[in-house]
């Protein structure tokens, strides 16, 4: 698992490491039934208040993405398909709104921006 | 008195236990010089070896007094109550005269048996002395170390301490005073008193009395006390 | 969850300093930061807890008990460490030991020797020939042998080098992993605080200002930064405290949703760090007690 928190960052510590983690097992990258550190620890590890951990663990219990077993730990919990492609298309759409609108700021206009994503689709194809 | 009460006079005969080492030599010497020059001015013993061991005990007493009453933060944020440790400095002076009219007497004994002392072993008027020198001391100190201030009180201590010893020393035993000095007036009243039997009793009555009185009255203020 | 430490509406009047009405609970398996400037009441509190000095009124509850009726078995599960050294400086370390730890029930002599080889303090040396630093390691090493359940520091690292601060910061956040202890921890230096407090409760001039959780402090304060132009009388309303320098302002403000809404991106928005909020609140009441 991989956290990497920033402070200058406009968002919540917590809501950094639900995102993280979020991401995380949508990708694949923790898979089902992995462990997650306890709070704890994570705090610990991570030297932040183990309420912001706690907080964070809460976060992704309440979108069902773990499931806290008591005695035991937190783990990740089995993804419904489709629930995981729905939330991968929420993402993608996270991020193309960020893009649109920081294209916004620099005055670009729609064409500009598909002109964009066209050469990097291309681009990626490639490789 | 608890267990918390004997676990502080515990910690108290270690801290020290330093002393007790020191102590013990020039102890005996004096004794024995003491003992010595008794008996040959006056061919029999008396209360002075009881008398100085117990000035000797003081300066322990006075120590671990002084050294509680200024670590006092440290003693109270352990699991010890205020009237657990006053209790146990109290008790402390008690058991440490009857330990030194213990020690006393068994030397005194030692020392008659190698034919250096005539001193005889102890008597029940030797055992109050002792007591009532001690208590007469700490009724006043004890206050003053735990309810103003630990250097105060070592310092009354002190000068307890030199006061006995000049009074027992310095000045000897019969003495006929022409001058009309105050001072050595009390003093020689003081050893008059001492040398009958009856006042050593009175003595001891009205010291213990003070003590108890001393205890009741501390305990109360230090319970209440800030420190 | 339980509360490990309950201070209700304390009062303690001395002659040019008081505690008015100080209140804060600190929950079992948290750590509790109280800040604060010098002099605004955070040994006063703490002596207050361990009841050596004397409330004129309120209440005070550890472990759920009140602390003068209970306090010999509370006080067999407190560790302290104070910032004047307590311990009899005459004596070697292995003295001292052996004089305190009859008075715990739970003492470990096992856990004692391994924070002294950690420590790395000689036993054999007298305490009052050890450095500062090392005096304090020493009372720390003393406050954790016994595995106390509540652990109440005074500026425990003042003095000491960066170091064995982090050191020691490491070595609470290891304790902490048993979640049936709790620290309480006075501190003037805040950026330790940042790092692993879980509450924080601000004391000045003998009232708390707040109790919160770290969280709560960082979200809801708000440093805002901008051009000198932007300022008026009506926006410094919303503004705990406001510096100014030839080139911008800096202001501390509670109310960051108003500010966003004001002035957009027109300026910069951070999190405070805990010694932003101490003293640009310690700054807005000397202003206040100016006018």
């Amino acid at each position: 698992m991989k956290i990497i928190l920033s402070n200058s960052s406009d968002k919540p510590i917590y809501e950094q490491i639900v995102e993280q983690i979020r991401s995380q097992i949508l990708y694949g990258e923790l898979s089902e039934g992995t462990q997650l550190p306890s709070i704890r620890k994570l705090a610990q590890e991570l030297r932040i208040s183990v309420i912001t951990t706690k907080r964070a663990y809460e976060e992704l219990e309440r979108e069902k993405l773990i499931e806290t077993v008591a005695g035991k730990g937190s783990f990740v919990a089995s993804q419904n398909k489709e629930l995981m492609r729905e939330k991968k298309l929420a993402e993608i759409e996270n991020k193309l709104s960020e893009a649109i609108k920081d294209s916004k700021l620099l005055n670009m206009t729609l064409d500009d921006l598909i002109e964009i994503l066209r050469f990097l689709y291309e681009e990626d194809k490639h490789e | 008195m608890n267990k918390t009460t004997w676990k502080i006079i515990l910690k108290d005969f270690y801290i020290t236990r330093k002393i007790w080492c020191l102590l013990i030599i020039p102890y005996l010497i004096h004794f024995i010089l003491l003992e010595a020059l008794i008996t040959s001015s006056t061919g029999k013993s008396i209360f002075y070896p009881y008398l100085c061991s117990g000035l000797y005990i003081l300066i322990l007493i006075a120590c671990a007094q002084y050294l509680d009453a200024k670590h006092d933060f440290l003693i109270h944020s352990l699991s010890i109550k205020r009237t657990e440790q006053i209790r146990a400095k109290y008790a402390f002076v008690i058991i440490m005269g009857l330990i030194s009219f213990l020690l006393t007497g068994i030397t005194g004994a030692i020392l008659k048996k190698t034919g250096l002392s005539i001193m005889n072993f102890a008597s029940l008027t030797d055992l109050m002395l002792i007591i009532a020198m001690l208590t007469a001391t700490t009724a006043l100190t004890i206050p003053i170390s735990f309810l103003i201030k630990a250097l105060w009180g070592l310092v009354a201590n002190i000068s307890i301490l030199l006061t006995s010893i000049f009074v027992i020393l310095v000045l000897p035993i019969d003495i006929t005073v022409d001058s009309i000095n105050p001072w050595l007036l009390l003093i020689l009243q003081i050893k008059k008193l001492c040398n009958n039997p009856h006042n050593i009793y009175y003595f001891f009555i009205i010291s213990f009395a003070l003590f108890l009185i001393s205890y009741l009255l501390t305990n109360k203020l230090y319970t209440n006390k800030d420190l | 969850m339980n509360n490990i430490l309950e201070v209700q509406n304390i009062n303690k009047s001395y002659k040019d300093f008081s505690l008015k009405n100080v209140s804060f609970e600190l929950k079992e398996g948290y750590i509790m930061g109280f800040i604060g400037p010098n002099g605004a009441g955070k040994t006063t509190v703490i002596k207050l807890i361990m009841n050596l000095i004397k409330k004129d009124s309120g209440s005070i509850k550890v472990f759920g008990k009140d602390h003068i009726k209970n306090e010999k078995e509370i006080k067999d599960r407190i560790g302290f460490v104070y910032d004047d050294n307590c311990y009899y400086e005459e004596f070697k370390l292995y003295e001292i030991k052996r004089i305190i730890a009859p008075f715990y029930s739970k003492w470990n002599d096992d856990l004692f020797n391994k924070y002294i080889r950690q420590f790395e303090l000689p036993l054999d040396k007298k305490l009052k020939k050890l450095s500062k630093g090392m005096k304090m390691k020493f009372s720390i090493a003393m406050a954790l042998s016994h595995d106390p359940d509540l652990i109440i520091m005074d500026e425990p690292t003042a003095g000491l080098d960066p170091v064995f601060r982090a050191e020691l910061l490491e070595l609470l956040l290891e304790l902490m992993q048993n979640e049936n202890k709790s620290i309480f921890f006075s501190s003037h230096i805040t950026s330790d605080l940042d790092k692993i407090a879980d509450y924080i409760t601000f004391i000045y001039d003998g009232e708390i200002l707040f109790s919160r959780t770290k969280d709560e402090i960082s979200e809801s304060y708000g440093i805002v930064k901008g051009a000198n132009e932007l300022l008026n009388e009506e926006i410094k309303k919303s503004f705990i405290h406001c510096t100014q320098s030839p080139y911008g302002f800096e202001a501390l403000t509670m109310d960051i949703p108003k500010i966003r809404q004001e002035f957009g991106d027109s300026v910069i928005i951070e999190r405070p760090s805990l010694q932003d909020i101490m003293v640009h609140m310690h700054m807005a009441r000397r202003q206040a007690g100016n006018e």
